[in-house]
């Protein structure tokens, strides 16, 4: 299995975490990712006009040039704008003409290429019967709340549902944790608002945060950076901004994976998070 | 329904992207009732439907609403008539600043952001933020930065050089216009020359080079 690998800007900084076990832990699932040269940010939410399907697009034109037809974008809003883009060329001949029009010369987009978050590739291109053979420390007792955010299931698409997703809670069930099942997990948690509206933020996340720890949740898992960042590095205004302390450890999905496999801990970045895991990492044995 | 019986801001709206189906707007709420933001809305997206059917062009430009919107599609998955919704949304923020209407700090953080990805090709958060701070004068949220600062620094998720695309020239010829739009409407202008004098003699060499927004020459092409 080889794919085009996209980190996207949060993946080099804030999330370097996710990057790291991501890498770490498809290398061990025998998962060839293979880094997109030059590419380029996807404009988040913030591009304009046709810029927002001409950004995204020239990552895909890169791929296709390293002859890969699919790629892995980690961060929810990067894999939406990845994606969007590549319907938007598929289904129409004059968008992918204009895309064409504003690469730089010899770059090209003809084919379509394919975009998968990698929550995905675990689940229907590798399979849960291959990872849980993989498991070597189960994650027994953990107590796991899966926070889905909003662009990793919408605007709708054939992996998962966009109001009661369950990719998470599957695969956290394959690694041998306890799923806590909560309102909220797909609800926004403002991250768009971070920096000029933080105090939105800390309110959204704040509520996520309290619902999934009402319900048993010990640990919350996800797969977005900016999700992470409003939940991790926000908590301490999060728990202001409800009146009730959370301390509850956010660990990316691919975090949890690599222990459950038995790769080194020093290996999956778990020392960068804000709020610290190691409480409840140590009970449940790790 | 003719066009001549339609008002001009409708039409407009009805040409951008998401705007298409705004006329098969029922008014039933479900948008509204499923916005995790409504709390800080003014009208919501429901009454944003019916003011734009009205031709309310300054009511809902000038409105806060399209600013809070967080993008989750969450409306936009329940809506029973199809209106593409979170879409609207961001093409009512495009208008509402080429219209000259918008005066949200949100719109200071977008325009921050595409200028600096614009830059290297890739986002650098502290001159993205350095960009905003400057732009939107929003004292209050800097103060509220600090103490999260810290764990930025001390986790080492802030860098402090920029990473570059080969050749940044491709952003600009992709997105050829990003500067201009927000800033004639949103921070007043005397704040940021006042600024910009203030800052930018002290500065040192490679702070003036972080602080220029470098769209000059980038505007002709």
């Amino acid at each position: 299995m080889r794919y085009a690998y996209y980190p996207g800007c949060s993946l080099q900084t804030t999330a370097k975490e996710y990057d790291i076990s991501t890498r770490a832990v498809f290398a061990h699932m025998g998962i060839e990712l293979v880094d997109i040269e030059d590419w380029n940010c996807c404009g988040a939410v913030h591009a304009k006009g046709k810029a927002a399907i001409r950004l995204p697009a020239r990552n895909l034109a890169l791929a296709e040039a390293m002859g890969l037809d699919t790629i892995v974008a980690p961060c929810s809003g990067c894999y939406r704008n990845l994606r969007r883009a590549s319907k938007a060329v598929t289904a129409d001949k004059e968008v992918r003409k204009d895309v064409n029009e504003h690469l730089k010369k010899g770059l090209q987009l003809n084919g379509d290429i394919r975009v998968l978050h990698p929550l995905y590739v675990v689940l229907y291109e590798y399979g849960l019967d291959k990872v849980k053979s993989l498991v070597t420390h189960p994650l027994k007792g953990m107590k796991i709340a899966s926070y889905y955010g909003c662009m990793l299931t919408r605007p709708k698409d054939e992996f998962d549902s966009p109001e009661n997703p369950k990719g998470f809670d599957e695969l956290m069930r394959a690694l041998g944790a306890e799923v806590v099942d909560y309102p909220l997990k797909a609800k926004c948690c403002g991250g768009a608002l971070a920096i000029s509206h933080a105090d939105v933020t800390a309110k959204l996340s704040g509520n996520i945060m309290y619902s999934a720890k009402e319900h048993g949740g010990e640990v919350v898992t996800l797969g977005c950076p900016m999700c992470h960042t409003s939940l991790d590095l926000y908590q301490s205004k999060a728990e202001k901004a409800i009146g009730h302390e959370l301390d509850l450890p956010i660990l990316y999905f691919t975090q949890l994976m690599g222990l459950a496999m038995g790769l080194p801990k020093e290996s999956l970045g778990l020392e960068r998070h804000v709020v610290s895991p190691e409480k409840q990492l140590i009970q449940a044995g790790f | 329904m003719g066009d001549q019986t339609m008002n001009p801001f409708l039409l407009d709206v009805l040409s951008v992207p998401g705007g298409d189906r705004v006329l098969q707007c029922i008014q039933c709420g479900t948008c509204s009732g499923s916005c995790p933001v409504i709390a800080e809305m003014e009208f919501g997206p429901r009454r944003i439907m019916h003011l734009i059917q009205q031709g309310e062009e300054a009511m809902v430009l000038s409105s806060h609403d399209m600013w809070y919107c967080v993008s989750c599609y969450l409306c936009t998955n329940r809506c029973p008539r199809e209106i593409q919704i979170t879409d609207l949304m961001a093409s009512l923020r495009e208008m509402a600043e080429e219209r000259g209407y918008a005066e949200d700090r949100e719109a200071d953080f977008g325009e921050a952001f595409s200028t600096t990805f614009r830059r290297y090709g890739r986002q650098f958060e502290p001159e993205l933020v350095l960009r905003y701070f400057l732009r939107s004068f929003d004292i209050k949220g800097m103060i509220g930065m600090i103490p999260l600062s810290f764990p930025m620094v001390l986790k080492h998720k802030m860098p402090f050089f920029p990473e570059r695309i080969e050749d940044p020239q491709e952003m600009v010829q992709i997105c050829p216009t990003t500067e201009g739009t927000a800033r004639a409407a949103s921070s007043p202008r005397w704040w940021r020359q006042m600024l910009g004098g203030l800052v930018m003699p002290f500065a040192p060499a490679w702070g003036k080079r972080l602080l220029g927004s470098g769209s000059k020459k980038e505007k002709g092409q």
